[in-house]
């Protein structure tokens, strides 16, 4: 049998699934993140009772909910406005093993940050800012007290369904064929995105896995495009 | 606006293969006057799914550097080498493609960039598995010096905390290997078991053979080989990293039952079984793998079973120049294993590629797209029951329904299961398809030839009966009713 060969995803329009896995640099750019919001409060001039640039933007949450995403986004975002001449750092601890060293550079990201053992913490609040960290723990009040102007984003409250939504659609969008072929028709609705968070909550990763499995059904065994419970 | 947009074209769709060049042209619409500091075009291949990204750059050139007019169409065009190695594979959890990937890089403007895939069939593999062309970054090779020496350094520095390691792990390995490899030997003896070759085509014969010589009276229960292939992809890393494994295929083949085993008294069992035409090719990348293993076991009744694992290197189907298109994991690795006394296993995809009816002479009764909606989700409730689908074509062969299909190639009569109903559409055009409305591949027949308003990419309507369905390819097959 003669067949033309086609990706299975190719009838969508799409390369890939779009809920796979991305690279560091698709998830920083696909992220819906207010990083010009945080970009203009981390060049906010500081009050004169305030140490000039000692400010601390702390995303707080669960796994799952974006922490790590919204500092890639801030990475990615601060090295393109080009206020910085090179990528600034972003440090991650590990659960286990050793802990890495805090650069001394400006703005410095550091993800899982409610692992910093005692030593790096001291370093992270006797040094200046701005910094701009992802914990499970809130660490405002330590951060204020070493003179540090703290914003905190709660990540497991501010995800809304129109979020949520605007974040999938996004994933479908950059995994579209190319200008040369039309829109794929696919595409997740406010109300199917309500569902979803209505099952799984805020957890982003989970909701990305549930995507994934019911994508490939759709694709390889024709199930119909309804990603609900 | 964005000051310029790129397009690429292949000058041919055919899979590629051995390194083949792939050539094409990249197209700029520029829509604002724009310097460009480089065109560059590569080849690239890239894992997706649920694993971390694997990728490697193949081969790149620059195509142009200077300035584009508002308004000004410009074509270059490449020729690049392709990768040999992987071949394009899609699967459930782990997808491998290949692309030409073109961007420009623009002053005071966000880069426009352009990707195609092309398709990239392999009749060998390294025995590694390695790409044939890989990211051989010179900073990876030196992080790779330094976090050697780091080792070595830790290593050193710790030899007391290393010490203590040995003496709790140590005993926890030791007596696993005791009873797993000690314990069974005092039964079987010494047991060797190898395969025939390393590496197996799809479609082809995988050997093995098992051989020992007890060193005593005893029985065993019997000997069984387990066949499995799987994806197994890693996301994340660190505290985040989590493996993902999607079985695609499993079968269990007994090769003999109680045996009384006398010492000194050589025993050799082999195995051969047959793979799949479609059986996918072994994989291996840094986050990502596809690997097929045969399970060898020895059932020693009231003692550790003695056990081997063997991984043969499975190649695509060297006659099928296509990729192999693997079924859900539900459709092969869901299946109850099968124990048969044969030695070549009953590893098969089911009651053949296509269940086919012949339809009567009686006027089709006309249905409407609810009730073939209807049809098609029974058909896929007992697809992979032989008779209960039998039943739904037979009781559907004399109705038609209204369908719209979105026609892709003319292909060869579709392979029947039943020698008759080849026979009876052999005589048809058939051509491939696909119906938005049923999200299902179609194979349409026109018994009197098409007509000339029929080619790829148009979307024909009319009326049709269903006439077959295969559970392997998720395709039904329908035949045109003219007035």
């Amino acid at each position: 049998m003669g067949e033309k060969i086609t990706s299975p995803f190719a009838r969508h329009h799409l390369f890939r699934n779009p809920f796979g896995e991305l690279t560091g640099r698709e998830r920083a750019e696909l992220a819906v993140v207010e990083v010009e919001e945080y970009l203009d409060w981390l060049d906010l001039k500081p009050s004169e009772e305030v140490r000039p640039a000692k400010l601390a933007l702390q995303f707080i949450g669960p796994c799952g909910h974006g922490k790590s995403t919204h500092l890639l986004a801030l990475q990615w975002a601060i090295a393109r406005s080009g206020a910085e001449a090179e990528m600034p750092a972003l440090v991650y601890f590990p659960e286990e093993g050793d802990q890495p060293a805090l650069p001394s550079s400006r703005p410095l990201l550091i993800d899982e940050a409610q692992r910093m053992g005692w030593w790096r913490r001291q370093q992270l609040l006797g040094g200046t800012g701005p910094v701009i960290i992802g914990t499970h723990n809130d660490m405002s009040g330590a951060l204020a007290s070493a003179g540090f102007r703290v914003r905190t984003v709660d990540l497991s409250r501010s995800l809304t369904a129109e979020r949520l939504c605007e974040m999938l659609n996004r994933r479908i969008d950059a995994s579209r064929m190319g200008n040369a072929h039309p829109a794929s028709s696919l595409c997740l609705t406010l109300e199917q995105v309500v569902v979803l968070q209505e099952r799984f909550g805020s957890n982003i990763r989970t909701i990305e896995d549930h995507l994934y499995l019911h994508f490939q059904r759709f694709v390889l065994r024709g199930e119909p495009w309804l990603p609900v419970a | 606006m964005a000051a310029c947009r790129i397009t690429i074209q292949l000058n041919d769709s055919a899979p590629l293969s051995g390194g083949a060049p792939v050539s094409g042209v990249v197209i700029v619409n520029a829509d604002k006057d724009v310097a460009c500091k480089g065109l560059v075009v590569r080849t690239i291949w890239s894992t997706h799914g649920r694993g971390n990204v694997d990728t490697g750059e193949v081969a790149s050139q620059q195509l142009f550097e200077g300035n584009w007019q508002s308004g000004q169409e410009a074509r270059y065009p490449f020729t690049l080498p392709t990768a040999a190695w992987p071949p394009t594979y899609y699967g459930n959890y782990l997808n491998v493609s290949h692309y030409v990937s073109a961007q420009a890089k623009l002053s005071w403007a966000i880069d426009p960039k352009a990707q195609v895939e092309y398709v990239v069939v392999a009749h060998d593999a390294p025995d590694d598995l390695k790409p044939t062309v890989a990211p051989a970054k010179q900073s990876g090779f030196l992080a790779a010096t330094v976090l050697g020496l780091i080792a070595v350094a830790f290593m050193v520095a710790f030899i007391p905390l290393l010490l203590l390691l040995v003496v709790v792990i140590g005993p926890i390995a030791g007596l696993v290997y005791f009873f797993k490899v000690i314990l069974p030997k005092r039964i079987t003896g010494p047991v060797s078991c190898d395969l025939a070759a390393p590496k197996v085509r799809a479609g082809e014969n995988v050997r093995a053979k098992l051989e020992f010589t007890p060193a005593r009276n005893s029985t065993i229960n019997g000997i069984e080989w387990k066949i499995r292939c799987i994806e197994e992809c890693v996301s994340g890393s660190g505290s985040n990293r989590r493996t993902h494994t999607s079985e695609l295929f499993q079968d269990t083949v007994s090769s003999c039952g109680t045996r009384q085993l006398r010492p000194g008294e050589k025993q050799s069992i082999e195995f051969d079984y047959k793979l799949p035409t479609t059986a996918a090719p072994s994989l291996k990348f840094g986050s990502n793998l596809l690997k097929w293993t045969i399970t060898a076991r020895i059932d020693i009744p009231s003692w550790p079973d003695w056990t081997k694992n063997l991984e043969p290197i499975v190649l695509a189907n060297a006659t099928n120049s296509l990729p192999p298109r693997l079924a859900d994991d539900e459709a092969l690795g869901a299946r109850p294993s099968s124990s048969s006394s044969s030695s070549s296993g009953s590893g098969s995809f089911g009651p053949g590629p296509f269940a086919g009816t012949v339809p009567s002479n009686k006027e089709k009764t006309v249905g409407d797209e609810a009730w073939l909606s209807q049809v098609v989700a029974q058909i896929r409730e007992v697809q992979f029951e032989s008779d209960a689908l039998a039943t739904v074509l037979e009781a559907v062969k004399d109705f038609s329904f209204p369908i719209a299909v979105t026609l892709e190639n003319e292909i060869d009569t579709p392979d029947f299961f039943d020698e008759e109903h080849f026979q009876h559409w052999d005589d048809a055009e058939w051509w491939t398809g696909y119906s938005p409305n049923l999200n299902m591949d179609i194979g349409l027949a026109w018994e009197d030839g098409y007509p000339p308003e029929v080619e790829s990419g148009r979307t024909w309507r009319g009326q049709a009966s269903i006439v077959g369905y295969s559970a392997e390819q998720k395709q039904l097959l329908m035949c045109v009713q003219t007035a």
